[in-house]
């Protein structure tokens, strides 16, 4: 797959001399670079234009689950916001106040941060992941991040990383010293919803070769089938897609799956309607959730994750496969059990870590 | 900001420009009001005019006053005459800050009025100043909007001058339906049912999710027998084809959870809960926060009602209420 290259580059001038700003001028020859005091939030839409920010905010957050539903407990490591691969269905296109793509330049900070961070909770496995908030990977080829966050993760035996991905930008993954820590995890939907509604995102074949190439080179993989959309011939697509996920890698090498079904705030509806008025993503069945999102109704859900369970279950029936903020009882219907019952969900996916990739922290 | 003062002087009316309506903001509603006023009254204020070269006047504001005085057969009138150099933006500045202070805008004259703003005429603290004046949204995607309403069919912004129908209503109707048939269609819908302003854009809004569920043409489903039926109902009153839509629009929207509601229903008449208790499942079947009431007169009866409610929890149809099968998707047989 190819994006555009950014033809703009403006860096605020406190991460000037920073690795990430350094990266992006010597990967980056064509374009034109800026160096400005402050890059104030609200700058117009602009798709040849990176912003390089002093991030001021929180580098470590939890993952932003709701109380109504179970959260995976991930943790999100903030290097960036936006994307260009403008899936229809993205959340970030409702962050009206930071509309270009924007990386944070002080990585420095963010690594002592997050060094600080695993020394005070040795005890703790800490599961990292850079893709809340943009694609982990889209400007890794320009940025060299990853080429510093993989070997900081590597031989840690309470921290993992997880760059989730739509892109099948790897190649500077493959040589780096990741010591079985890190995840490369990609985010997969049928063909159908692929083509209509991630229609800049690498294909399904390009995904999925680049996570056979990541396996080759001993990384440990994640799928996340997130949104996962009802539409006509879902059943076909989304099974052609987990056959040619299983034919394309070891399932031993994976060390789980999410299921997510199709949610968005309301107020997202209006913007998905404006941006990409051919979508049909909005006009399903959906009811408004206990966190006040918009959901499908909970038998849909319901027969999604059935439906993708069974088949993943019949691959590698000790694969840890879970649900993204569902409830309780949408967890007993899928499984027949609550992760409640097992420890919670958080501990389930530390134990898909340490019985897939062997890592776990000592006791104290 | 100055604006070299105007000169009060009469004028001809033979020499306004009537057809120069460039600082025109028209408010789509019958002038009735400022027609008594005028006849009770006369002129309380000069009109304001400018210049134009071929010694013709362009009016400014007062075009309702002139309008009348034309119709009177008037042939002079005392207006504040401004320098033919004056600036467009600085008259419109003057202007909007008089309507600032004066009688609130309706909607189509807001519309107007964002469509003037935001034309470039103006920024920074006086773009500011005048969004917020006239309650205009700074977001330049929901100004966007309140252009998109200027433009409007001439239909659409008298309704929502005479607020037949309501602001939010009339900025979702600018820019759908996109056919200026069907546009007049859901609007006369509108103008029927005579609803709240949040029920108006769930209307419009439900009609484009029909639409595009069934992927068809918007005017096939407001032209729908279905549709029809309720509207031209002889014996409900708008209220109850109000209800009678939502409930329609619910149906079409959402067939697996009324299906689930109905099967919930019918297997509660099967199995009733003990007298005086009643089952609520959760909005939606979202969760698993169920509720019972219970009805009782006393401890006793309380008691009473309680060992009735344990034994009912422990029957099968119970258990079938809380968890039945999930309805299978009309979908998937088909896949």
């Amino acid at each position: 797959m190819r994006i555009p290259r950014p033809g703009i580059v403006r860096i605020e001038e406190a991460v000037a001399p920073g690795s990430v700003a350094n990266q992006l001028r010597k990967n980056l020859p064509e374009a034109v670079f800026e160096v400005v005091n402050k890059i104030p939030d609200g700058t117009p839409f602009d798709p040849r234009l990176l912003e390089v920010v002093e991030y001021r905010g929180r580098f470590l957050r939890q993952c932003p689950g709701t109380r109504h539903y179970l959260c995976c407990g991930y943790r999100i490591l903030h290097i960036g916001v936006q994307c260009s691969l403008e899936c229809t269905y993205c959340i970030l296109q409702a962050y009206f106040n930071q509309p270009n793509l924007r990386l944070f330049g002080n990585t420095d900070e963010m690594l002592q941060l997050l060094a600080d961070e695993l020394a005070s909770h040795p005890h703790e496995l800490h599961r990292f992941g850079t893709g809340e908030f943009t694609d982990s990977l889209l400007l890794d080829p320009l940025t060299g991040l990853s080429c510093r966050l993989v070997p900081f993760f590597a031989g840690r035996s309470n921290a993992i990383l997880e760059l989730k991905t739509k892109t099948d930008f790897i190649d500077q993954l493959l040589d780096l010293p990741h010591g079985g820590n890190s995840i490369v995890a990609w985010s997969l939907n049928s063909p159908t919803i692929r083509k209509s509604e991630e229609s800049r995102a690498a294909s399904i074949s390009e995904r999925l070769r680049a996570a056979r190439r990541c396996a080759e080179a001993g990384y440990k993989l994640a799928f996340h089938f997130d949104p996962l959309i009802e539409h006509p011939g879902w059943q076909a697509g989304y099974g052609d897609v987990l056959d040619r996920l299983f034919e394309a890698v070891d399932p031993g090498k994976i060390v789980y799956i999410s299921l997510g079904a199709f949610r968005f705030m309301p107020e997202l509806k209006s913007v998905i309607q404006a941006r990409h008025p051919r979508s049909r993503i909005v006009y399903g069945e959906f009811i408004r959730g206990l966190d006040g999102k918009m959901r499908y109704f909970r038998d849909i859900r319901v027969e999604l994750f059935r439906f993708m369970q069974e088949r993943i279950h019949r691959a590698d029936p000790d694969l840890c496969v879970y649900l993204c903020m569902e409830g309780e009882d949408i967890w007993r219907d899928v499984f027949g059990f609550s992760p409640e019952e097992r420890g919670g969900l958080p501990s389930m996916l530390d134990r898909a870590v340490h019985e897939r990739m062997g890592i776990a922290p000592g006791k104290p | 900001m100055q604006l070299a003062a105007a000169a009060i002087e009469p004028i001809p009316l033979s020499r306004v420009d009537w057809d120069d309506r460039r600082f025109a903001i028209e408010s789509f509603r019958p002038a009735d009001d400022i027609r008594a006023s005028l006849d009770g009254f006369g002129l309380l204020s000069p009109p304001w005019v400018l210049p134009k070269v071929g010694d013709k006047f362009a009016i400014v504001d007062g075009f309702k006053r002139m309008q009348w005085l034309r119709e009177r057969g008037e042939e002079r009138v005392i207006c504040a005459v401004f320098p033919a150099d004056a600036g467009v933006w600085k008259l419109w500045a003057r202007r909007l800050e008089a309507r600032l202070f004066g009688p609130p805008l309706n909607t189509a004259e807001k519309a107007q009025v964002a469509a003037i703003v935001s034309s470039g005429l103006f920024e920074g603290k006086w773009l500011g100043r005048l969004l917020d004046g006239f309650d205009l949204p700074r977001r330049p995607e929901l100004l966007q909007r309140w252009m998109r309403l200027s433009q409007a069919d001439r239909s659409i912004l008298e309704a929502a001058a005479l607020e037949t129908i309501h602001e939010r209503a009339a900025l979702e109707l600018a820019r759908w339906p996109e056919s200026a048939e069907d546009r007049s269609e859901v609007l006369s819908i509108l103008e029927h049912l005579r609803c709240s302003a949040s029920i108006q854009v769930e209307i419009i809004e439900r009609f484009k999710d029909i639409s595009m569920m069934r992927g068809m043409p918007v005017g096939e489903v407001l032209r729908c027998a279905e549709v029809r039926t309720i509207l031209d109902h002889p014996e409900w009153n708008r209220r109850e084809k109000t209800q009678a839509l939502r409930l329609w629009f619910d149906v079409v929207r959402l067939p697996r959870l009324k299906a689930r509601e109905r099967r919930f229903s019918e297997q509660l008449h099967r199995t009733p809960p003990p007298p005086g208790a009643q089952l609520t499942p959760p909005p939606s079947f979202e969760g698993d926060r169920w509720r019972m009431e219970v009805v009782f007169s006393s401890g006793d009866d309380l008691r009473e009602r309680l060992g009735q409610l344990r034994s009912w929890s422990l029957s099968s149809g119970f258990h079938a209420l809380l968890a039945p099968e999930p309805v299978r998707s009309p979908r998937s047989a088909s896949d």
